[in-house]
């Protein structure tokens, strides 16, 4: 019964604007990745393109994946990845943007705001595809940077990132100022996201032949983090849920009581 | 058992109130760590433990509890969120229970119940004024008991309560006001506008963004009224706060919990005539934990909304002496605009089809279809508040004069015309430490104006209850600030009939209602204005 009435309120999550748009996209992400799986379990010759696979290669010995190249196909299947990912994160800000603007620049400002977002997302395709193409040519190379990217994920420095994506930047409305800070935003918050997302998404390309898989995994956990309430930076295994209060140490407390009032 | 709580000054809260008082004095002698002391309660609505420390509430030996307690019993309070009212509800009934449980030990009456504040009450002068049994120090006249003998410090009395008058506490009329009633929707519309009465869309969620507008007024006017800052202390300061002033220390004050059943009545008003939302996310809410509680013996107790509605059955069991509604509810279409036609051209005041919605309307929660508020103007810069204070909001040409037109045929055609857009201010990222201040937010004022502010062009007041916390980066709410949202029709309407057209500037003007407010500092990252197609 809790099941079902908590499936009739994500529902309505889901028809409410803009997600059903950012939905459609998140879609066409997920069919080029699934096309491109597909097309590759029959000729091999697109999923060589992946450039990771050694780590799954090394759990599934079977399997036909081989460390691949950074080649433009790659970068593609990089794009289609972000775009099957993103999105969904992006439900709030999108709203945020286009609430913030004049209804006759709406588009054009939200335009503007995606191009900072997307330019972002380029630059990181540009480094990381090549980068795990090389970490594709070493298992160890490969485990390294999954332990990295585990790391990654319980350090302060990364909550650091997931708070700014919460904060909400204030966007002016007016004249060439309201495009220069809708650009200015989707850059940052594009920054922000591949701060967050991106390590998670490179250990996704080296998952092979489960990629699909490691993808829908990874799109759950970071789209249910993101929409989950702030939390103070500190080393921490992730959805580990915080401390109610941080306990002032006996030191710490010996100098408040000197301060008291 | 059906038990009735009374409001604070009626003949039969005055023994409630006696045993309250020893009821408080039990809880306050239990240790920290016990889950139904009264700090433990306290620090279940918020605990900033350094703050704690350096106002002396706690000591630096104190034993504190399990890192599991604190984590699963602390530090709940939901605050901006449409989880405001049942959270608030699940905790005042577990601090009752506990509260009655140290009455009937005493000796009380097996039928205790928590008296309410209304402060809101027009027709009693003294409604807005903090009951004396708060306000003295030594226990009153008549209270002793072998717990409490004769000359004891007052439980209910707190040093840290400062209010923003000099002694009575009063609370400004403008504070307690009850225009939420008259709102339709528990959840407001898109973008906050227009705000609902109980609250944003949230999963949990300790504070941070929009208020409801119960939560905006009476309640959160109320904290910051009541707790204020020292005399003489900086009001940017949280040491220099009081109790009531911050969530962190709210609880701590014995005024807190008549205060809030206050606001869990005036929710059971709008209840008689209005409909809870029907989300299963909220019934069953919240996500990704529970709202936990000690019952009596100390065990937890977790509830969902869906458990707190109906106060007169099981498990909560209580009432109120007085749930008739103190304010007409205004429906939309109907009455509002029947209202706004009357001011504007000077029609009748009520339509033939008031708007009343039909029952199947209640029922599914459908008041019509929604529109989506367009911004029609906002400010270029961050505006920083500190004492009286004039933000410039720049307006779109094209969208205002459109505005202007129809509001120009409505005081022409009156009621036969289409009813004009709404309009709304809205204040964007408020962020600062001066959670105690009270400001008063005017529309459109003429330059000139400085003493005699006139009411015509109030738009609301500011309360900033929560800002401190809201504002840190390390956060829950990443230091996004506060938002708040007035309604500024009528005063839009009114600069209409006098001819004050609204041009391509609206003046906004932040007074201080007090002097000791004059001097918080907060910044609001953005003020903009919305219309709303009615």
């Amino acid at each position: 019964m809790r099941t079902r009435r908590l499936g009739r309120g994500l529902a309505a999550v889901v028809r409410r604007p803009p997600v059903p748009a950012l939905l459609f996209v998140s879609m066409n992400g997920w069919a080029v990745m699934v096309w491109s799986t597909i097309g590759a379990a029959a000729s091999h010759a697109e999923f060589r393109a992946l450039p990771g696979a050694v780590v799954a290669s090394s759990l599934h010995p079977t399997s036909h994946v081989h460390g691949g190249a950074a080649t433009p196909v790659a970068f593609v299947m990089w794009v289609a990845m972000v775009l099957a990912m993103s999105p969904l994160l992006l439900a709030r800000e999108v709203d945020r943007v286009r609430l913030s603007s004049l209804r006759r620049r709406r588009g054009s400002i939200v335009t503007v705001w995606l191009t900072g977002y997307v330019v972002i997302w380029l630059l990181a395709g540009a480094a990381v595809v090549p980068f795990v193409a090389w970490l594709g040519t070493d298992v160890r190379l490969a485990w390294g940077a999954v332990a990295l990217v585990a790391l990654w994920h319980c350090s302060p420095l990364r909550q650091r990132f997931l708070n700014a994506c919460h904060r909400a930047a204030s966007l002016r409305s007016f004249g060439v100022a309201a495009y220069r800070d809708a650009l200015r935003d989707g850059f940052a918050t594009g920054g922000a996201c591949a701060a967050v997302c991106g390590p998670l998404m490179v250990t996704v390309l080296l998952a092979a032949d489960i990629h699909l898989v490691a993808m829908a995994a990874a799109t759950l956990a970071l789209t249910v983090e993101r929409y989950l309430p702030a939390r103070t930076p500190r080393w921490r295994l992730p959805f580990v849920p915080a401390r109610a209060s941080e306990w002032p140490s006996a030191r710490a407390r010996a100098g408040l009581l000197r301060a008291r009032v | 058992m059906v038990r009735t709580r009374c409001e604070v000054r009626s003949p039969e809260a005055a023994d409630a109130l006696r045993w309250y008082a020893t009821a408080v004095h039990v809880m306050q002698s239990r240790p920290l760590a016990d889950r139904t002391s009264w700090l433990f309660l306290a620090a279940i609505h918020g605990i900033q433990p350094s703050l704690w420390f350096r106002f002396g509430v706690i000591e630096p030996d104190v034993a504190a509890p399990p890192a599991a307690d604190q984590r699963r019993f602390w530090n709940q309070c939901q605050h901006q969120s449409w989880y405001f009212l049942p959270w608030h509800r699940g905790y005042l009934f577990a601090f009752e229970q506990i509260c009655r449980e140290a009455v009937i030990e005493a000796g009380g009456p097996e039928d205790w119940a928590l008296p309410y504040w209304n402060y809101s009450d027009t027709t009693r002068p003294e409604a807005r004024v903090l009951p004396d049994a708060f306000a003295q120090e030594t226990l009153p006249a008549g209270w002793e008991s072998t717990a409490l003998p004769d000359g004891s410090p007052n439980p209910l009395w707190v040093e840290r309560r400062y209010g923003k008058t000099d002694p009575p506490i009063t609370i400004g009329e403008q504070f307690v006001t009850l225009e939420a009633l008259q709102l339709d929707d528990f959840v407001g519309g898109t973008n906050d506008i227009p705000p609902g009465f109980g609250g944003p869309v949230t999963v949990f969620h300790t504070g941070g963004g929009p208020n409801g507008s119960l939560e905006r007024q009476p309640h959160n006017g109320v904290h910051g009224q009541i707790g204020g800052s020292r005399p003489g202390g900086n009001v940017n300061d949280p040491a220099d706060q009081g109790f009531m002033s911050m969530p962190s220390t709210a609880g701590l004050d014995p005024i807190f919990w008549l205060h809030h059943a206050n606001i869990d009545r005036l929710w059971t008003v709008w209840r008689r005539t209005h409909t809870d939302p029907a989300d299963p996310r909220w019934l069953d809410g919240p996500i990704p934990r529970t709202f936990t509680m000690p019952a009596v013996d100390g065990q937890e107790w977790t509830f969902t909304p869906s458990l707190v509605l109906d106060t007169a059955s099981s498990p909560l069991d209580y009432i109120y002496d007085d749930q008739a509604a103190p304010v007409e509810p205004v429906f939309p279409v109907g009455a509002r605009r029947a209202e706004r036609f009357a001011l504007l051209s000077g029609g009748p005041a009520r339509s033939a089809d008031d708007g009343t919605p039909s029952a199947e309307e209640r029922e599914g929660g459908v008041m019509g279809a929604e529109h989506a508020p367009e911004l029609i103007g906002a400010s270029d810069s961050a505006v920083r508040v500190n004492g009286e204070t004039r933000a410039g909001v720049r307006l779109d040409e094209p969208r205002v004069r459109s505005l202007t037109q129809r509001l120009g045929r409505a005081m022409a055609l009156g009621p036969v015309s289409e009813e004009p857009p709404r309009v709304f201010l809205k204040l964007e990222g408020i962020r600062g430490t001066s959670d105690a201040a009270n400001y008063l937010v005017y529309i459109g004022l003429p330059t000139d104006a400085t003493e005699e502010l006139d009411p015509d062009h109030l738009a609301g007041t500011l309360s900033l209850f929560g800002v401190g916390r809201a504002s840190d980066p390390e956060g829950p709410n990443a230091g996004g600030g506060l938002n708040e949202v007035l309604e500024i029709t009528r005063v839009v309407d009114a600069l209409q009939v006098s001819g004050n057209d609204l041009a391509n500037a609206l003046d906004v003007r932040f007074v201080p209602a007090s002097e000791r407010d004059a001097d918080a500092d907060f910044s609001i990252s953005s003020v903009r204005v919305f219309m709303l197609e009615p």
